[in-house]
């Protein structure tokens, strides 16, 4: 029986599926992962974008309601070879997250740990925005480092 | 003395006195309600550090990053500030790190030697013999940390926080 991944899981992963999407078609050699350890990757080259979710703001919807309503933050990370590549990234990023995107649930396909997959099931849209700036990685000769930016973004999940 | 907050709230006399008059209040009384919400926003930075700290200081003598911030009110009491950069970088250097995360800055050390293959540094799996500490060897392998630390941003989380509680403070205030 296939696993289904919960909602926290599933905003992450639709949000990373669809910047991997976009800027694969708009941008050439564009690596997106979702942890700081696979940036840091000997195999991984520049430019890259993480994409990662940090926090969960739940409340009630209504007084006295069972359903919940929760804000995700989401924080990206672009890591780009020059500093024109990183506004132009940001910019990129900031401007394909504008509009909504599809709200995937995942599962692990049966029989298969490795593999998942997404089915629609609403959509994903960005409320407000929060820091959107650039990052000085310290006094660091670490290549990766030398570019860096960071977007976050309010994510809501959204029925239609 | 002037401080330099990365997280600031600073109303302008006008708004102050648009509010105040609006909510019936005197000026002083909304900074003061600003202060106390300087005071939660420091507690929530506190909190995100203390609960995605890996390893908890040992020396209770050295400054911690959730110990170092603070909340300050500027002399003329029109501004807020929450997390001292000059004082972070002065007593807690590695919180920029901590913050934004990356590779370990090091430059490592050099170990003169090398291996049986004759190579400085083998491809893994294809080694060609055990490294050969030897201090005659014009060469050898330079040891550099791997240490990849993820980033915190507990600064700009707080900064998403904040917004969201001013965002939620005034919804309410409009349903009163």
């Amino acid at each position: 029986m296939p696993s289904y991944f919960r909602e926290s899981r599933n905003v992450e992963l639709s949000t990373l599926e669809f910047l991997e999407t976009e800027l694969a078609a708009a941008w050439s050699s564009v690596t997106v992962v979702k942890a700081f350890k696979q940036v840091y990757s000997k195999d991984t080259k520049l430019p890259i974008v993480c994409v990662r979710l940090s926090d969960s703001d739940i409340s009630r919807k209504e007084i006295g309601s069972t359903a919940l309503d929760t804000i995700f933050t989401i924080l990206i990370d672009v890591f780009a070879k020059s500093d024109a590549q990183r506004l132009d990234l940001a910019d990129f990023i900031n401007q394909t997250l504008k509009d909504s995107w599809d709200y995937k649930e995942y599962s692990h396909v049966s029989g298969n740990n490795k593999q998942i997959i997404g089915t629609p099931n609403g959509k994903c849209f960005v409320p407000a925005w929060g820091p959107n700036n650039k990052v000085d990685a310290f006094a660091n000769d670490e290549v990766k480092d030398r570019y860096r930016h960071l977007i976050s973004i309010d994510v809501r999940k959204n029925k239609y | 003395m002037a401080t330099q907050s990365r997280i600031r709230i600073i109303p302008d006399k006008m708004s102050i006195k648009r509010i105040s008059d609006k909510l019936k209040k005197k000026p002083e009384e909304i900074m003061m309600a600003l202060e106390l919400f300087g005071y939660e926003v420091a507690d929530h930075m506190r909190s995100i550090i203390t609960t995605n700290k890996k390893d908890s200081n040992k020396d209770p003598s050295k400054p911690t990053i959730e110990g170092t911030i603070d909340v300050e009110v500027s002399s003329n009491r029109t501004s807020v500030g929450i997390v001292n950069v000059d004082k972070l970088d002065k007593e807690v250097g590695y919180w920029r790190i901590i913050n934004d995360g990356g590779q370990v800055p090091g430059i490592g050390h050099f170990v003169p030697g090398g291996y049986g293959d004759g190579t400085e540094r083998p491809e893994p799996g294809m080694r060609g013999g055990n490294f050969l500490y030897d201090l005659s060897v014009n060469g050898g392998f330079r040891v550099t940390p791997g240490m990849v630390i993820p980033a915190m941003n507990f600064v700009e989380r707080t900064e998403v926080w904040a917004k969201r509680r001013v965002m939620s403070y005034v919804k309410a205030a409009l349903h009163k």
